[in-house]
Formats: C-alpha cells, sequence, structure tokens
C-alpha cells in the first residue's frame, strides 16, 4: 500500500465506516479503492465488523458502576456544596473584619483635622488661667531667650515687634498654649498698671482653618484697624494685623487706660 | 455558591452520566477503585464550574472532558499497571494487517463468536490514545466533533486514529484467538470453537 494511499484510507475509512457525509469526490476515491484493492476492502471489512461488534455490545462492554457510588458522589457533592458555604461564611466574615480593622486602623493613625481653634478665647483663657495661677508658664529674662524657647519648642516666627508701650513692659515669661492641635505663643509682660498677654499668629493659620477669629474682628483687620474688646469687667483685649500675622493683646487693664498704654503711644 | 434551582439543574443534567463516566474512568485508569475517584472528583470539579456549563450544550461531553483531564493532570501516575505501549511505539497499520485474517467473511463471522471479556481485554491492551477514542466514539457515540473537541485534536486525528485503533483492536482479538488455539493465522475459523 502506498503512503499517500494509506494515509487517505486513514483519514476517510472510518468516517466511511460510520456513515459520516463525505464529500463526493473522496468518497468516489475510497469506493473506487475498495472495489479495486482486495487490501483495501478487507481493511475496509476488519473496521466496520469492529465497529459493529462494539456498538453492538455497547451495554456488555461498558463497565458497571457499582451501585453505591452514586451515593458516594451525591455526599461528594454535597459536602462540596458545604464547604463552599463555609468558605463563603469564612471570606465575608474575614472580609467584615478586615474592613473594620482598616477603618479603625485609619481612625486611629490619620490625621483629623480638628475643628478650628478661637485665638481671642485662647488669649482670654489663657488670662484668667494665669490670675488663677493655673497657666503653666516658662520664664525667661529677655526677648533672645523668649525666641530661643519657641524655636526650641517649633515655633518658627518671633513674637516682636510689640507695641511700643508694651516695650517698656516687664517680659516675665512664656507660655504655649495647645489649642486643638495648634500651638499658640503667648508672651506675659507686667505694667505697673497691670498683667498684659501679648498672642501673635501668622494669617496662614487662620486661612488653613487652625485658628479662626469672629467676623466683627475681621472686619476691622481689613480696614487695618484695631479692634477693641471689653469682654466683662476684668478683659480687656485688642487686635490688629501686621505684616501677614495677626496680633492680640489681653489685659486686666481697663480699655481706657489699655489704650492709653497700647494704642495711643503705638500709633505714635 | 449556587441556588437550589442551580442544584436541581446540576441534579437533573449532571447525574444521569454518572455510569458512563465511571466506564470511561475504568478503561482509563484499569483501576476500579481509582475509577472511583476519578468519578468523585469529576463530579466535585463539574459541580464547582457549574456556571462554565451552557444550558443547551452536551453535558455528558462537557463531563467527560473534565474528567479526561483530571486523569491527565492527577491520575494518569497513580495507575498501579503501566501502559504497554506508548503512542509512538504503535506498529505500523501495514504491518498489524499482515497479522489479519485473508478472508473477509470468515473474519466478520469471526468477530461475531468473539467473547464479551475478550473485547475488554483488548481493549485494555490498546494504548491509551487509541483505547480512549474507541471509548468515546464507539461505546459512547460521541461524534467526531465532540472527540476532537474533548481532546483538543483535529477531526482528522480523530478519523485516522480510530480508524488506526480498530484495525489494532482487531489484530489484538485474533492474536487472542491463536493464543488460545481457537483459530490459526491462516484459516480463522478452522479451529474456532474447538
Amino acid at each position: 500500500m502506498a503512503i499517500e494511499d494509506r494515509s487517505f484510507l486513514q483519514q476517510h475509512l472510518s468516517a466511511y465506516v460510520d456513515g459520516v457525509p463525505l464529500e463526493p469526490s473522496v468518497r468516489a476515491r475510497l469506493e473506487e479503492a475498495l472495489a479495486t484493492n482486495p487490501e483495501y476492502a478487507r481493511l475496509y471489512q476488519t473496521e466496520r465488523a469492529i465497529a459493529a461488534l462494539l456498538r453492538q455490545r455497547q451495554a456488555r462492554l461498558r463497565q458497571t458502576a457499582p451501585p453505591e457510588l452514586l451515593g458516594t458522589l451525591r455526599l461528594a457533592v454535597h459536602l462540596r456544596q458545604r464547604k463552599a458555604r463555609r468558605r463563603r461564611r469564612f471570606l465575608v466574615t474575614a472580609g467584615a473584619l478586615l474592613v473594620t480593622g482598616a477603618g479603625l486602623w485609619l481612625w486611629m493613625n490619620l490625621p483629623i483635622r480638628p475643628s478650628p481653634a478661637c485665638f481671642a478665647t485662647a488669649l482670654r483663657t489663657s488670662l484668667h488661667e494665669f490670675q488663677q495661677q493655673r497657666l503653666v508658664v516658662a520664664k525667661v529674662g529677655n526677648i533672645a531667650d523668649l525666641h530661643s524657647l519657641l524655636r526650641r519648642n517649633g515655633i518658627p516666627y518671633p513674637l516682636t515687634p510689640v507695641p511700643q508701650g508694651l516695650s517698656r513692659a516687664e517680659l516675665v515669661g512664656v507660655s504655649i498654649r495647645q489649642v486643638n492641635g495648634y500651638s499658640l505663643p503667648i508672651a506675659i509682660y507686667h505694667a505697673p498698671e497691670g498683667w498684659l498677654m501679648f498672642a501673635k499668629a501668622p494669617r496662614q493659620a487662620f486661612d488653613q482653618q487652625r485658628l479662626w477669629l469672629d467676623s466683627s474682628i475681621w472686619e476691622a483687620l481689613h480696614r487695618h484697624e484695631w479692634k477693641w474688646q471689653s469682654c466683662d469687667s476684668t478683659v480687656t483685649c485688642a487686635f490688629w494685623e501686621q505684616d501677614s500675622f495677626v496680633c492680640g493683646i489681653a489685659t486686666t487693664l481697663p480699655p481706657q487706660k489699655a489704650k492709653l498704654l497700647l494704642h495711643v503711644e503705638w500709633q505714635e | 455558591m449556587y441556588s437550589s434551582k442551580q442544584q436541581q439543574e446540576f441534579e437533573r443534567e449532571a447525574f444521569p452520566h454518572w455510569e458512563a463516566l465511571y466506564s470511561f474512568a475504568t478503561y482509563l485508569c484499569r483501576d476500579r477503585e481509582l475509577a472511583k475517584d476519578l468519578v468523585q472528583d469529576t463530579f466535585t470539579r463539574a459541580w464547582e464550574n457549574w456556571k462554565s456549563f451552557q444550558p443547551g450544550t452536551n453535558c455528558k461531553a462537557w463531563l467527560f472532558k473534565i474528567l479526561r483531564n483530571l486523569y491527565i493532570n492527577h491520575y494518569r501516575r497513580l495507575r498501579r499497571s503501566p501502559e504497554l505501549l506508548s503512542y509512538d511505539e504503535h506498529p505500523d497499520d501495514e504491518e498489524l494487517s499482515l497479522e489479519l485474517p485473508a478472508s473477509p467473511s470468515v473474519e466478520t463471522e469471526f468477530y461475531k463468536t468473539v467473547l464479551d471479556e475478550e473485547v475488554v481485554e483488548a481493549l485494555y491492551a490498546l494504548p491509551e490514545s487509541f483505547r480512549t477514542i474507541v471509548i468515546l466514539c464507539d461505546l459512547e457515540e460521541f461524534s467526531y466533533e465532540d472527540v476532537a473537541n474533548m481532546l483538543g485534536i483535529p477531526i482528522g486525528t480523530v478519523r485516522s486514529r480510530l480508524h488506526r485503533a480498530r484495525i489494532r483492536l482487531a489484530a489484538l482479538l485474533l492474536h487472542y484467538a491463536q493464543q488460545r488455539g481457537w483459530v490459526s493465522p491462516e484459516h480463522p475459523s478452522a479451529n474456532h470453537g474447538d
């Protein structure tokens, strides 16, 4: 048998035996070969006999499955279902724990922006606490010591210039007030007439909403004026803006005396 | 996770084929215990992937494909009895054809008298690739297209391999008969039944 013919026979004889439709040209060539070549005819008869043998005895030739296997299969699928359910429950629980944990971590670690602190209140409260001797004050002898202490505490700007009248008062010490995460430096002065506190914060801190001031004070600052407040009979406050810094004074002096000490001379 | 409706579908579509799967698995593994494990794995794998089965397509072919893939990937190495011949060692068909009886009519009659056990034994003796294709095409009656898809081979290869497998099976059956003294190569029917 030529190699080409054998390959042709291998390719198409099964389909011919099984009654699969063949292209007419292929079928004609095959039938001609079977009619003229006894070896082809014998292969055809053999393959047809084997195919018939197998198909007639299909049921008997199949391996008989043990009946209990069906129950085993059902159980295996059932167990797989339960396992999938358990796995889903585990994943849901693990996911919930993960989300909760991540939320907790974020809550504990992410910087949470505090609400802005009131500059005026911080100043007044400091004065009250100082009067009640509850304010922590670091004593400093001069401006140079004051600025050195501020730098060590992470405050990059000086507490100068001060109003001229204040410069004649005695520098007693400095306090750094922590208000909602913001460090506000407050210098404490003593004048013969009473105590004065001077605070200063960059305008940027207000723009970033770390500090805030009442709108009536801002209106005065925008007009480049001093804003005087007499909160109660014992405390007088004044606010002004200078070189992109908001400055404030809280004093035990009554307004007139405070103005006399500060504003009038300041204006000079 | 599947709904109860999907469970019912799986029960209705997949479970009717469990016996055919077991038969195929036994022919592949040549070991009944291994075949049980293989069928069980096939069903659990099929259940896990039930969403990928397209309703209306041939579920039996889908299951057979899963089984064969599992067999190739996990079970082939576990068989206790190794294959006698690898695919590359198949004797040429021309050699086989020499063992076939000279008379087609006598040969046809001879096959009718072969015992089932002898056919099963001959099927087991076929090389794995031949055995697979004969089981799928002749015992399970899958179409050539289904078999080609299942085995990942062209239809032409299915046809030629089936032809060679059947001829090889015929030669094996005759060989057994000769070994047992039932037929002689020259006159196959002469001693049959003695």
